[in-house]
């Protein structure tokens, strides 16, 4: 282990033996080889492949589009709908108009705190065991058996190095 | 002398069949006070390792463009303390913590760290730096380690020169204090 003073002031930093020298080494190797040979990897496409690649996958999603057009009068789908919508949107008028405008002013307290009571059951112990009571999924696994250690610490080696590069 | 120097590692690397020994002599010239710098920043050598691979690739893919208008070294200062700031800025995001819980994880990695043989009071040092705003931290470091002048910190954070000798001073009053009450 080398103590390197030159440019700091002693502060208890080490760096490895002949890091430096190797460090000069390995960069010039480096930067050499980036000056001869570039970024290029050498492989190539041919020509206009990924226009053509689009067009290629593009038909797919165009086809149906058109189809539909074809086959159906437009006339014929959206009369109905409008219809059932004017129908809709008479009811939901005279709906509201009887129970008045609501917004979170008007709510009381306690029908919050009821409403946040009754949003929290859900995620007690108690209330997903009634709810998962028939549900046998959870008795046929079994947990314990079939994995071994190192496959175990592999997969979440690989599930953090995931997230790793996830979150990068 | 050191100008003397700087300009003809910019000599050499013009010339293509004496680009090598440009590249070469950069190095030795400023591998170690850059490696330094970055290690204060990022305390871990592994991490200062992988920062200053960075720099060297950005100064040497940059230095044909070099005009000049500044010194060389501190052109290549002002590169490793970004490159050294974004690679904090990575690995803070990476864990997933914000940049004060980064600076006491790195000074708690410092404990167990081989790389790192600093007895109690260099210890108390580095968390004393690790309590401090970021901004406060990174010019405490500049000038008490690097011994860069405000003026030069000013230019380099984009702030007026009083701003930084302020800041300084505080830094310098709060580890004081930390230091003592330890």
């Amino acid at each position: 282990m080398n103590k390197e003073n030159k440019h700091n002031k002693d502060l208890g930093f080490q760096v490895p033996q002949d890091f430096f020298k190797n460090f000069e080494e390995s960069m010039l190797t480096q930067l050499i080889l980036d000056e001869k040979l570039g970024k290029e990897t050498g492989f190539q496409v041919p020509d206009d492949y990924f226009e053509s690649l689009e067009k290629q996958l593009l038909p797919v999603r165009e086809s149906k589009v058109v189809s539909l057009n074809d086959r159906f009068d437009y006339k014929n789908v959206l009369y109905p709908i409008l219809a059932i919508a004017a129908v809709l949107a008479i009811i939901m008028t005279m709906n509201t108009g009887n129970s008045g405008s609501l917004d979170f002013a008007s709510l009381e307290t306690s029908e919050l705190e009821e409403y946040l009571v009754d949003e929290a059951s859900l995620y007690d112990e108690s209330t997903i065991e009634i709810l998962f009571a028939d549900n046998d999924m959870l008795d046929n696994m079994s947990f314990s058996d079939g994995i071994d250690d190192d496959d175990l610490y592999d997969y979440l080696q690989e599930e953090i190095e995931l997230n790793e590069i996830i979150t990068e | 002398m050191i100008a003397e120097k700087e300009n003809e590692i910019l000599e050499l690397i013009k010339a293509s069949q004496t680009i090598e020994a440009g590249y070469r002599m950069l190095l030795q010239e400023f591998q170690e006070q850059l490696y330094w710098q970055i290690r204060k920043l990022v305390l871990d050598h592994d991490d200062a390792h992988d920062v200053l691979q960075n720099v060297f690739v950005k100064v040497f893919k940059g230095i044909k463009n070099f005009k000049g208008d500044s010194k060389l070294s501190s052109w290549l200062y002002r590169i490793a303390y970004n490159e050294s700031m974004t690679f904090l800025t990575k690995k803070g995001k990476q864990l997933q913590i914000d940049d004060t819980q980064l600076q006491s994880h790195l000074v708690n990695q410092l404990e167990a760290d081989v790389y790192f043989t600093g007895d109690e009071i260099q210890l108390t040092l580095q968390k004393a730096l690790a309590t401090l705003p970021k901004r406060q931290g990174e010019i405490f470091k500049m000038r008490y380690y690097d011994e860069v002048k405000f003026k030069d910190i000013a230019k380099l954070l984009d702030l007026s020169e009083g701003a930084v000798k302020a800041s300084y001073h505080i830094a310098a009053k709060k580890i004081e204090q930390y230091i003592k009450r330890d």
